[in-house]
């Protein structure tokens, strides 16, 4: 598995750590700070469907086919791949919220930035679970148009329910359900949501393996 | 008693608009087996029905002693070297780096045979695989191929599309490797030269059927070329004929030397008139 993470990030290359480097000084502007959120969610979102895109345009998976590597390995890594940019984008908006705390404002509101930050890692966990399967269907340019549709899809219907509805009819619920319950329900349909998307994927590789898809 | 390091019996995969029929294949350890046909003759497919990376519809395939659908066959793929006609590395890795990613990939990578190999074939470790020539990709798919101490190389087009310098240093790779104990090569190419160099067997396929697997040598002495008029080929037995050409000036038949008359001169075919006039026999 280390092998196959190893191969992604070689595949990425330098321009993972830069873009990382441009997320964090977005978030570290106070101007740019909702700004660097987004871009960092979109970026972390696009650059394993990126690593995917190099795969299918050499093969890769034919390649692995010959070698020791169970499907499972292989579907595997990629959904451990992309946990671990989202949590190397959580990481990257923690220590921005804390330099600007530490340099900029003063005080710093670690539970509330974890909050958020927690809530920005679920939306991305479920985007990718829901794209995956897609991917490894149809290939990756329909997922990433899966993708896009999704997230123009969510963004929609959140600034156009707040429109119609009022935020209060939209949001205020949020308020009223315990912070405990609300981020145990959201971590369960994250699990969930994950590990059907991840038995899919691997069913959907071992067809294209086989060429149904062909 | 000689052991098959492959052996596949009644092997039938059918994909849509392609059929691979009743394919029935033993490749002997010590031996290297040419694989050859045109293109779509179902070469690859075989390769992959070998290595179990798309399902076979019926039939049976033992590599190593194991049986390719058996749990077992995980533990055997680490002793099995393949490379591909696209060697299928993203173009942006290393040599370097495809060394680590091997490292993880077999229990039984070796670095420095990798890296004496790099040298060898003087491969630049830290180029980006884009910057390769197409010789320099199919030796770097060799090199890896042969760092995890492989009994069985499946080479599939290994050598299309390289000059022949290239080629031939790569023969001579192909055929040190198979003579040590308990190895064996299976070399699919169109280039049938290249397999009369170095190969022990040949396997011809042709639109999914086998329609020969003999010894080389076996198959030279058998089959033979007969160049004649229209009127002695007329006086040949049939069974001797197996595919002609009549030109303006004479005929031209491939025969099997057993059934000719002595008094014919029949010259020797080279493995490319056997494999041409067989497939045309087929055709008709």
């Amino acid at each position: 598995m280390t092998a196959l993470l190893k191969k992604d990030l070689y595949l990425l290359g330098k321009q993972t750590w830069i873009l990382l480097g441009v997320a964090l000084l977005f978030s570290l502007t106070p101007q740019f700070e909702s700004f660097g959120s987004a871009y960092l969610m979109v970026l972390t979102m696009t650059l394993p469907l990126t690593t995917l895109a190099y795969d299918e345009r050499c093969h890769w998976d034919t390649y692995l086919s010959m070698t020791p590597c169970r499907p499972e390995r292989v579907v595997c890594s990629k959904y451990l791949f992309a946990a671990l940019l989202a949590g190397a984008a959580l990481a990257v908006t923690v220590l921005a919220g804390i330099l600007k705390s530490t340099f900029l404002h003063g005080e710093f509101d670690l539970m509330g930035n974890m909050i958020q930050r927690a809530s920005l890692l679920v939306v991305i966990l479920t985007v990718n679970a829901i794209t995956m399967p897609t991917i490894f269907r149809f290939g990756v340019e329909k997922g990433r148009l899966t993708m896009m549709a999704l997230m123009f899809g969510t963004f929609g219907v959140i600034v156009g329910g707040a429109k119609l509805l009022g935020e209060e009819r939209m949001f205020g619920w949020l308020d009223r359900v315990p912070l405990t319950a609300l981020g145990i329900a959201a971590a369960a349909v994250v699990v969930v949501m994950n590990a059907a998307s991840f038995f899919l994927s691997v069913r959907f590789y071992r067809k294209r393996q086989n060429g149904a898809y062909d | 008693m000689e052991s098959n390091v492959v052996e596949i019996k009644g092997l039938r995969k059918r994909y849509k608009g392609f059929a691979l029929e009743n394919l029935d294949l033993a490749l002997p350890a010590g031996c290297i087996m040419g694989l050859v046909g045109e293109n779509g003759a179902g070469k690859s497919t075989t390769i992959r029905l070998i290595m179990d990376a798309i399902s076979r519809d019926e039939g049976k395939i033992t590599v190593l002693g194991v049986d390719n659908q058996s749990p077992d066959f995980l533990r055997t793929k680490e002793d099995i070297g393949v490379v591909l006609d696209e060697t299928c590395i993203p173009e942006v890795i290393t040599a370097k780096q495809l060394g680590k990613i091997m490292a993880g990939t077999y229990k039984n990578w070796e670095q420095d045979v990798y890296d004496s190999w790099l040298e060898k074939f003087r491969l630049p470790p830290d180029k980006k695989f884009k910057e390769y020539s197409r010789g320099m990709t199919m030796k770097l798919g060799i090199a890896a191929a042969l760092s995890h101490r492989a009994k069985l190389l499946l080479l599939d087009e290994a050598t299309s599309g390289l000059d022949p310098m290239v080629r031939d240093e790569l023969l001579d790779v192909f055929a040190d490797f198979a003579v040590e104990d308990g190895h064996a090569v299976l070399l699919s190419s169109h280039i049938v030269s290249d397999l009369e160099k170095i190969c022990d067997y040949i396997a011809f396929l042709h639109k999914g059927r086998l329609v020969l697997c003999e010894e080389k040598d076996a198959l030279l002495d058998r089959y033979g070329i007969l160049k004649c008029t229209k009127e002695q080929i007329k006086n040949v037995p049939s069974e001797a004929v197996h595919s002609m050409r009549l030109g303006p000036y004479g005929a031209e038949a491939l025969v099997e030397r057993a059934f000719m008359p002595k008094d014919l001169l029949v010259e020797r075919a080279t493995l490319e008139d056997i494999i041409l006039y067989l497939s045309k026999e087929e055709d008709q």
